[in-house]
C-alpha cells in the first residue's frame, strides 16, 4: 500500500503505477527551490512533475508543489532506466544532492536558492493535506474571478455590453410577431410599452419593445441580397460585398448622428435612447430586403410598389410606436416644482408643454428619412427588365 | 460610393470646420457670440442649442483632433 499521498486519486484518470523503488534513496531531505514556488495554483493535480525531464521540455505547468512527496510515484515506467545515470549527477543549483526521484520542480525553479535540508518536509508537509489544497484552489479561483471582473468593468466603459444584452433578448415567437407587425401594423391595438419597475421589459415579453436582433439580421440579409442581385446583373465581385456593407453602415451611422443632433438642437427631452433610435433605423433594412426580393419577380414596378407599401406601413408603425414614447411622454427630467431665477431675480416660467409641435416635426422627419434612405440604399440594386440576366438556364 | 472611410474623412473635415469657428473674432459679428444666448428668458431656443453644441464640440474635440489630423495627413501622404 502506498503510504505516500497521491494527488492523482482525485483525478481518477490515467493512473500511473506507483513507483516506490526509490524509497531508500529518499532520505530525510527534499531540497526545495524556495518559498516562491508555493503560490497556489488554480490548476489542480500535478501532472508530469518529472525531475528527469527538467532538461527536456517540461510541458506540464511546473509550479505545482503540493504533490512533491508523491511525485515520485508518478514516474512513468519508462523513466526508470534514466534514473540511474542521474544518481551521480548532483543537481548543483539545487543544493545538496537528492535523488532525482524527488519531485523538486521543473527548470524554471532552478535559479532559486536552495534551502537548508531537513526542514522542508516538516513545514511543507501540510501542503499535501487536501484541505489546504482546496483552500489554495479556492483562493486562486477567487483571484482569477477578480481579474476577470476587472477586465469586464473596463470593457464596459467602452462598449455598453449589459445594455446591449437587453436588445438581443428575443425569441422566435417575438421575431415572428414583430415581422408581422412591421408589415401589417393596422390591426394592432395596444402600442404601449410594458414596464417592470422603471425598466422596460425585455423584448421577449413585450412585442412593442425595440430590439437590435432584427435590424442586425436585416442588415446581414441586405448585404447577401445585394450580392445576389449584383450577381444576377453580372456586376458582382467579392469586393462588392464589402463595399455594400460598409456603405450601408456609413449611411446608417450618418442617419443616427443626424437624428441625435436634431433631438439635441430641437431641445426635445424624451426617454428615447440612442440604441432605441438605432433599432428603429435598422428596421428599414427589412423593408429594403422585401422590396429588392419583390423586384426579382416584378422588376421595376414591383420594386417601387413594394417600396411604397413598406414605407407606408413602416411609417404607420413608427407613428404609433413613437407617439407614446415621444409625443405624450412625461419627460423623465420632469421639473420638480423648483422655480429657477434668471440673473435679474425674476422667476423664470418655463414652457412645460413639452414642445409638441417640435416633436411632431421630428417624428415626421424620421419617417420621411426612413423612406428616403430605403430608396437610396437600394436604388442601385433593384432588378430592371433586361434580357441578359445571369440566370441559370435549365437544360 | 459612400463608404465608411469617406464617412470618417467627412466627419473629420466637419469637426475641423466646427472647431475653426472662433467665437470672439468671427461669431460675435453675427450675434452668435458667447453671451448672446445666456440672457434668454424661457426655454433655450434652437439657436442657443446650436451655439452650445458648437462650443462643446470645440472644447471636447480640440485635442483629439490634433492627433486625428496628423494621422490623416500621414495617410494621405503615404497612401495618396
Amino acid at each position: 500500500m502506498n503510504l505516500n499521498y497521491n494527488p492523482n486519486a482525485a483525478q481518477g484518470g490515467s493512473r500511473r503505477p506507483q513507483r516506490v523503488s526509490d524509497m531508500n534513496a529518499m532520505g530525510p531531505t527534499a531540497p526545495m527551490p524556495g518559498p516562491s514556488t508555493y503560490m497556489p495554483q488554480p490548476a489542480p493535480g500535478p501532472t508530469m512533475l518529472d525531475p528527469n525531464m527538467y532538461g527536456a521540455a517540461a510541458a506540464a505547468p511546473p509550479v505545482n508543489n503540493y504533490g512533491f512527496n508523491g511525485v515520485q510515484s508518478q514516474l512513468p515506467p519508462q523513466q526508470q532506466p534514466q534514473q540511474q545515470p542521474n544518481y551521480s549527477y548532483p543537481p548543483q543549483p539545487q543544493g545538496p544532492a537528492a535523488p532525482p526521484a524527488y519531485g523538486f520542480n521543473a527548470p524554471p525553479q532552478q535559479g532559486a536558492a536552495p534551502a537548508p535540508p531537513g526542514q522542508y518536509p516538516a513545514q511543507f508537509a501540510m501542503f499535501q493535506q487536501p484541505i489546504v489544497q482546496d483552500m489554495a484552489m479556492q483562493y486562486g479561483q477567487k483571484l482569477a474571478d477578480q481579474g476577470k471582473q476587472l477586465v469586464e468593468n473596463q470593457f464596459e466603459k467602452w462598449v455598453p455590453v449589459s445594455k446591449l444584452k437587453y436588445y438581443f433578448a428575443v425569441d422566435n415567437a417575438y421575431v415572428g410577431r414583430k415581422l408581422r407587425l412591421l408589415f401589417f401594423p393596422y390591426i394592432h391595438k395596444d402600442w404601449s410599452l410594458k414596464y417592470d419597475q422603471e425598466h422596460p421589459v425585455q423584448p421577449r415579453y413585450d412585442i412593442n419593445a425595440p430590439d437590435l436582433y432584427l435590424p442586425t439580421m436585416g442588415f446581414i440579409t441586405y448585404v447577401i441580397v445585394a450580392g445576389l442581385l449584383l450577381g444576377m446583373q453580372k456586376r458582382f465581385s467579392p469586393e462588392q460585398l464589402g463595399i455594400q456593407a460598409s456603405s450601408a453602415m456609413a449611411y446608417s451611422v450618418l442617419e443616427l448622428v443626424i437624428y441625435s443632433i436634431a433631438l439635441y438642437v430641437m431641445n426635445i427631452k424624451t426617454s428615447l435612447k440612442t440604441l432605441d433610435l438605432l433599432a428603429f433605423i435598422g428596421y428599414k433594412y427589412l423593408n429594403i430586403v422585401a422590396s429588392l426580393m419583390l423586384s426579382t419577380l416584378f422588376f421595376r414596378s414591383g420594386y417601387y410598389m413594394a417600396l411604397a407599401y413598406t414605407s407606408f406601413a413602416f411609417g404607420f408603425f413608427l407613428l404609433r410606436t413613437l407617439r407614446t414614447k415621444l409625443l405624450h411622454d412625461n419627460t423623465p427630467a420632469a421639473p420638480s416644482g423648483a422655480i429657477n431665477y434668471d440673473p435679474y431675480g425674476n422667476p423664470q416660467q418655463f414652457d412645460y408643454s413639452g414642445g409638441k409641435k417640435r416633436k411632431l416635426y421630428f417624428l415626421f422627419m424620421v419617417i420621411i428619412g426612413q423612406a428616403l434612405f430605403s430608396f437610396w440604399l437600394s436604388k442601385h440594386l433593384y432588378l430592371v427588365e433586361t434580357e441578359n440576366l445571369a440566370m441559370p438556364t435549365t437544360i | 460610393m459612400f463608404t465608411l472611410w469617406t464617412l470618417i474623412e467627412a466627419s473629420l473635415l466637419c469637426l475641423n470646420a466646427v472647431c475653426i469657428l472662433h467665437e470672439e473674432r468671427f461669431l460675435a459679428k453675427f450675434g452668435w457670440g458667447r453671451h448672446a444666448g445666456q440672457q434668454s428668458f424661457g426655454a433655450p431656443t434652437a439657436k442657443d442649442q446650436v451655439l452650445n453644441l458648437i462650443r462643446s464640440i470645440r472644447t471636447v474635440a480640440k485635442i483629439p483632433l490634433i492627433f486625428l489630423n496628423i494621422i490623416a495627413i500621414l495617410f494621405k501622404l503615404l497612401l495618396g
